[in-house]
């Protein structure tokens, strides 16, 4: 988890990742972060995230996208 | 059939009779009637090419969604490790993208002829006499079927979710030919997503009064918005960008400021006038606008303009090319030069151009579209890569969070977004010296020696446009603050009936038409 909020707080240091439940949905992640972070969840977990999960459920908050990341750790 | 006509008046009065008299059973039938009425009025032959999508795309839906089915309960029925139910799945993904793809080529490809046939021919013709081969070439000048493009959309949106398992193939042809045909969305969209558009149409009941009248304001609205706007401004617009070499100066200033205001007038009109035709039916299309001219930024401005294009255009595109094996083969050389940060920006640069690529290419088949494209899409990433700085500033600096320094940002993308949309009407370089001059030779004078009347923009004209814009601006504002209908409906039904007449009286007193006058097609009608 750890290294999750280090890599977002490389997009927007203002943001409370631990507490902020609609990064997605309030336009904190725009398709840019969001591929640019994705890219970054690839090299540091060895997880490719297929484009059909790049939406709000998934990554609307820290723990989210770190449950995404298990999630398909799991799968592979 | 246009949607600002006498027969499209007669039509939808006959259409909304059919349906509240018809039991609820027939109601998406009789939808579907009047729809291919619709389309047919514009020549038979042209519904063969929306027959052949339905019929192409519902079938491999289902084929694909059987596949799925099955390998569901083959993988139930059988003992498999982890391994071997990740071999077959791979195995039967692989052969329902073959399905999916024989769905996109046939359907993109018919789009693509019949759309920029007229376009690729002639530039190969450029080419080969560039190399010394001199020929004609023979090509049919097709003309494009009624909202091909939203409907090609759609339709591939459709298969795209059934592959990737969103949600189950439809069963009955009827609900999806109803999807793509729906009358109101072919003339401009906005592009619907099945499972949201399916949810209401199984389910159509006779619709509550206070949502007809919802929707017939709505549709009145867009009828003011199109007529007494976009209309009365077309002409400026025409004359402005027909003659650059007269038009200078401050008049690219007037230019872009009067083409940004018609093109939201007509298309944001249009987009009032269907949502609000598919409110009368009880059925909820989605929204296009959300005050585009409220956004800091162009690209948030671009999260707010032609919103399901763009989302389209975001799920289906910019994601699958960001996470291609193009883009991973690509990052992985860049981090091998330039590091880790370098390598993430890879797949954000190469989709952002795809994307806008394709955006300028969607909306017309020319140079000017793509260099339009490209123009919004090189301007994004420059904005990325300053978003830090831009931040940093923010935090720096109490005054951006005042209320005059945002005022700014608003005026400033307003006049970002208008000058790119000068890249449409001109030649790149006669845009960048028509902007030079701006400041070298504005010639402000020229206004008011007779040039605003010119280009019809005088005297009454001019004042109900003003009256017409600051209207529009006002009630685009009070929309956002919980909706002007919700408001009206709950006053007495004498100050409903009386404000709904008056913007009646507006439209009708104002509005640019007459005897011998047609009013024109919206801009986002040929698609």
């Amino acid at each position: 988890m750890e290294e999750l909020i280090e890599i977002l707080m490389d997009i927007d240091p203002d943001i409370e990742y631990e507490t902020h439940k609609t990064l997605m949905d309030d336009g904190i992640l725009t398709s840019f972060e969001l591929v640019s972070l994705v890219s970054q969840i690839a090299d540091t977990f060895g997880v490719r995230i297929p484009p059909e999960q790049i939406i709000p459920e998934n990554f609307n908050s820290a723990a989210r996208i770190y449950k995404l990341i298990e999630r398909l750790e799991g799968e592979d | 059939m246009l949607l600002v006509s006498y027969e499209f008046a007669v039509f939808f009065a006959v259409l909304m009779l059919c349906y509240f008299l018809a039991p609820d059973a027939w109601k998406r039938y009789i939808l579907l009637f009047f729809s291919l009425i619709f389309y047919l009025y514009g020549g038979a032959v042209f519904l063969l090419y929306p027959v052949t999508t339905a019929v192409t795309t519902f079938f491999l839906g289902k084929k694909i969604g059987k596949m799925t089915e099955e390998s569901k309960n083959y993988v139930m029925s059988r003992q498999m490790d982890r391994e071997q139910k990740k071999d077959f799945n791979w195995a039967v993904k692989q052969k329902q993208r073959r399905f999916l793809i024989c769905g996109l080529v046939l359907n993109f490809g018919i789009l693509a002829v019949l759309k920029y046939v007229k376009f690729i021919f002639p530039n190969v013709a450029s080419v080969f006499a560039l190399l010394g081969m001199e020929g004609k070439m023979e090509y049919a000048a097709w003309v494009l079927p009624l909202g091909i493009s939203y409907y090609t959309f759609q339709s591939m949106g459709y298969l795209i979710d059934v592959y990737n398992r969103k949600y189950e193939p439809e069963h009955k042809f009827s609900v999806f030919f109803l999807f793509l045909l729906f009358f109101p969305q072919l003339t401009a969209g906005p592009i619907s997503r099945f499972d949201t558009f399916k949810n209401q149409i199984t389910s159509l009941r006779r619709p509550a009064g206070k949502q007809v009248v919802f929707g017939m304001e709505r549709m009145l609205w867009g009828y003011f918005k199109k007529l007494v706007i976009a209309d009365r401004l077309g002409t400026a617009v025409s004359v402005i960008t027909g003659s650059p070499e007269t038009y200078r100066g401050i008049w690219f200033l007037v230019g872009m400021v009067i083409c940004t205001v018609w093109l939201f007038a007509d298309f944001s009109g249009a987009m009032d006038i269907v949502i609000g035709a598919a409110e009368v039916f009880s059925i909820r299309l989605p929204e296009n606008f959300d005050s585009p001219f409220s956004s800091k930024s162009l690209a948030e401005l671009w999260r707010r303009w032609h919103m399901t294009l763009m989302q389209w255009f975001k799920e289906y595109i910019f994601f699958p090319v960001s996470a291609s094996g193009f883009c991973k083969n690509l990052s992985a050389g860049v981090k091998e030069r330039f590091g880790k940060k370098a390598a993430s920006r890879v797949p954000v640069y190469v989709a952002t151009l795809v994307v806008w690529f394709v955006t300028g290419i969607w909306h017309g088949a020319s140079w000017n579209f793509i260099i339009w494209g490209m123009a919004n899409g090189i301007v994004l990433l420059i904005s990325q890569e300053l978003s830090g700085i831009c931040k940093a500033f923010g935090r720096k600096y109490s005054f951006t969070e005042s209320v005059w320094y945002q005022g700014f940002q608003k005026v400033r993308t307003f006049f970002l977004f208008a000058f790119l949309q000068m890249f449409l009407y001109y030649p790149a370089g006669t845009v960048f010296s028509l902007a030079a001059d701006v400041f070298a030779a504005p010639e402000v004078r020229s206004l008011f020696n007779g040039g605003l009347a010119d280009v019809g923009l005088a005297g009454m004209d001019l004042l109900i446009l003003m009256f017409g814009v600051c209207f529009m601006w006002v009630a685009g504002r009070m929309a956002g603050n919980g909706g002007i209908r919700e408001k009206l409906w709950k006053k007495p039904l004498a100050v409903q009936y009386g404000t709904v007449f008056l913007l009646f009286l507006l439209v009708l007193v104002t509005g640019v038409y007459g005897h011998g006058y047609y009013a024109s097609q919206f801009i986002y009608n040929q698609f």
